[in-house]
């Protein structure tokens, strides 16, 4: 019996997307925001499971690799993703609980292998210091970062993190 | 200083109206929407009724201060997305294709609440799109509807 024979059922090819209803399609997360374009497909090569797509950012900007579990679906128009992904927080403004500017975020450190953040580098200032805020001290993040703390606050949870 | 109160908050509970101007205005998503450029209070009720934002050279909103939900030495906090920032922005359908732009968002009189989204689909073509009919107001508008069903529907 063939792998074929015995793993796949007629009816599941009925239903099957190729790699040509993936590739090249716009990437979108939940905001509505478009991520990139899908220019390749990441198969383990052992059990031919789908792991991810490669997203291409555009022109001198680094792609980036989204797992299977963060795509919600995948259409004919495009691949809709069930998460922001966390290198989208990058440039955003950081903004205390007072409407204080903190900074602005620098590069967004996640856990391994994960889409959680360990912390976010944000730089205070044009030539200021970098600082690395927990993700204990972020309120939300939609168009800007909004922390929970005051800028007093803040160097208080900093200074305890040291 | 001597204080005369015979109700209200004390000196020390209140703000000085004055350092508020030039402040910079924040939505609910964190969108930075410009700068108070003016205070405006009722001359009867003598209550401090909303703020002018300057938000670029020659474009100004009033904003009501019940749409503020917090006053800070900083900043001025809405509790709102102004529909004004969604002007412009792409309408998306369900399945992720591009179905327009917005030109003008259809409001309640003038409170925030959008009642109709008027996208614009090509130069010349524009259709009204109730506000149910959309899931999420974000970086994008998106429609409940795939592009087909949107096509279908709004431009029958």
């Amino acid at each position: 019996m063939t792998k074929q024979e015995k793993n796949t059922r007629p009816e599941e090819l009925e239903h099957a997307i190729t790699s040509e209803d993936v590739l090249g399609k716009d990437v979108i997360d939940p905001r509505g925001t478009f991520i990139g374009v899908t220019d390749k497909l990441l198969l383990n090569p052992d059990t031919m499971e789908v792991l991810g797509i490669s997203v291409d950012k555009g022109f001198l900007k680094k792609g980036l690799v989204i797992g299977v579990g963060h795509i919600r679906q995948v259409t004919p128009h495009a691949v809709l993703l069930a998460t922001t992904p966390a290198s989208q927080i990058r440039g955003m403004s950081v903004f205390c609980s007072d409407g204080t500017k903190a900074g602005t975020v620098e590069a967004v450190v996640l856990e391994e292998s994960s889409n959680q953040i360990q912390y976010l580098e944000v730089r205070t200032g044009t030539f200021g210091n970098t600082i690395q805020i927990p993700p204990g001290a972020i309120e939300y993040i939609e168009s800007n970062v909004m922390l929970n703390t005051s800028p007093e606050e803040l160097k208080i949870v900093l200074q305890q993190l040291k | 200083m001597e204080s005369f109160i015979r109700e209200g908050q004390s000196y020390e509970d209140t703000k000085s109206a004055g350092s508020l101007v030039g402040k910079r205005v924040l939505s609910k998503s964190g969108d930075v929407i410009g700068r108070v450029m003016q205070l405006r209070i009722d001359p009867d009720k003598r209550t401090l009724e909303g703020v002018v934002v300057r938000r670029k050279l020659f474009l100004t909103l009033y904003i009501c201060m019940s749409y503020v939900t917090r006053v800070t030495d900083k900043a001025l906090m809405l509790g709102i997305d102004p529909a004004a920032l969604f002007k412009g922005r792409a309408v998306v359908s369900s399945d992720g294709k591009k179905f327009g732009t917005v030109a003008v968002l259809e409001r309640a009189g003038e409170t925030n609440e959008v009642v109709r989204v008027v996208v614009r689909r090509h130069l010349y073509k524009k259709l009204a799109i109730p506000k149910e009919d959309f899931s999420r107001f974000g970086t994008s508008l998106i429609l409940k509807r795939t592009y087909d069903e949107a096509r279908k529907e709004y431009t029958a």
